[in-house]
């Protein structure tokens, strides 16, 4: 989808959710990102936008992510250095404003350090609650701590987050190791906790070892 | 305590019991409180402070708040006690998987359970999407918003359960 069809589309989900035209008006810098904006989504993606404004209200639903931030927030280092502004900067489609504060997108310590706080919680408090676990709460904190650990390898060297198909498909686009993924959730585990260990590291080296030998093309838009 | 709606259900006592005693064990996760009276807070939701100064703040009496302190949890604790919530329902065949082989989120089972429009479920619903975030990152609004919320839900429930163990 090309920008401008891309724009169209999120005005027209936008309206669907009845989020007013004022909104939009006020809203000093209004962003496409994630899978729709790198042109990955897949029929049933949700279309994620940012509102840099004054006004306005966040909303989740299944087809629309909108999040907003005020002006004064997108100039402090706390913004300029975290996961989602560097995403953005690097996958955003600007529908309305200046990009200006992209510039100075720097991944910091700060993304890295909540990042590594966000596997080491994760990885304490699931262990005690692994058995007891429906089947589908085991996949879906493999996938998790999967995808956090390589968006951990990427904050590390200090690469955008890409949109989470990237990761799920076309991991060998950053030529970092499948092992290097396995060693980061080991290093970080606490030791016993066998079946945890062991159930949660096959499957995260099965998801990456079936990726595809064909990475999925994808174009960022800057 | 609430408002009356149309949906509005109450369960049974078995299925009120279950929920009640989920709620008791995600409420443990909600306990520490750091200060912020700087107002400085980071943009993960991450309080902007050393771990040494989470220790020393952590058994802070709920009485002794200074000014400007807020109440913070770990989100991802929070998380993994809600999934094992649903887990422990559905082993007890409370809840089911619906047709797709899923079991409900945390909003569905309240909405289930006590009507789509009810005041739990609407509590339930919001609450699921304050603790979600995107890529990590959490506002401290959206933080403080799933903490009052999870309270008022669970504030609702023991009511509920209070009302149906002496019959009123």
């Amino acid at each position: 989808m090309d920008a401008d069809n891309l724009t169209r589309f999120a005005i027209r989900k936008m309206s669907e959710h009845k989020i007013s035209a004022r909104h939009l008006d006020e809203s000093d810098e209004i962003v496409i990102f994630g899978s729709r904006s790198a042109g990955l989504e897949r029929p049933n993606s949700d279309i994620d936008i940012l509102c840099i404004g004054r006004s306005g209200q966040k909303l989740k639903t299944a087809s629309l992510d909108l999040i907003v931030v005020h002006p004064d927030e997108v100039q402090k280092a706390n913004w300029l250095g975290n996961e989602l502004a560097s995403h953005i900067a690097r996958y955003g489609t600007w529908m309305k404003g200046n990009p200006e504060w992209v510039k100075d997108v720097r991944i910091g310590s700060a993304a890295v350090d909540a990042k590594q706080r966000r596997i080491a919680a994760f990885l304490r408090a699931l262990p005690a609650r692994w058995e007891n676990f429906d089947d589908s709460f085991r996949q879906k904190y493999t996938t998790k701590l999967r995808r956090e650990t390589q968006r951990l390898l990427l904050l590390e060297r200090g690469i955008a987050i890409p949109p989470t198909r990237v990761l799920d498909e076309s991991w060998s686009t950053f030529s970092i190791a499948n092992r290097e993924v396995e060693e980061r959730v080991v290093g970080s585990m606490r030791p016993g906790e066998s079946r945890f260990r062991r159930d949660l590291l096959d499957k995260i080296m099965t998801a990456l070892d079936d990726q595809k030998a064909v990475p999925i093309p994808f174009q960022a838009p800057r | 305590m609430g408002t009356e709606t149309k949906t509005k259900r109450i369960p049974s006592l078995k299925v009120l019991e279950a929920i009640a005693e989920g709620l008791e064990e995600i409420l443990a996760y909600f306990g520490w409180q750091v200060s912020t009276a700087s107002g400085s807070t980071s943009i993960n939701g991450e309080p902007e402070v050393e771990e040494n100064v989470l220790d020393e703040t952590d058994s802070i009496d709920e009485d002794e708040h200074d000014e400007g302190e807020e109440e913070y949890f770990d989100r991802e604790e929070v998380e993994v006690a809600v999934d094992a919530f649903i887990s422990s329902l559905s082993a007890s065949g409370v809840i089911r998987e619906n047709r797709h082989g899923k079991l409900p989120s945390f909003g569905t089972v309240f909405a289930k359970f006590f009507g789509d429009e009810g005041e739990v479920a609407v509590l339930a619903g919001a609450f699921e999407n304050d603790v979600k975030g995107y890529m990590g990152w959490i506002s401290p609004d959206e933080m403080l918003s799933a903490k009052k919320r999870f309270m008022s839900i669970f504030g609702s429930v023991q009511e509920m359960l209070e009302e149906k163990m002496h019959g009123r």
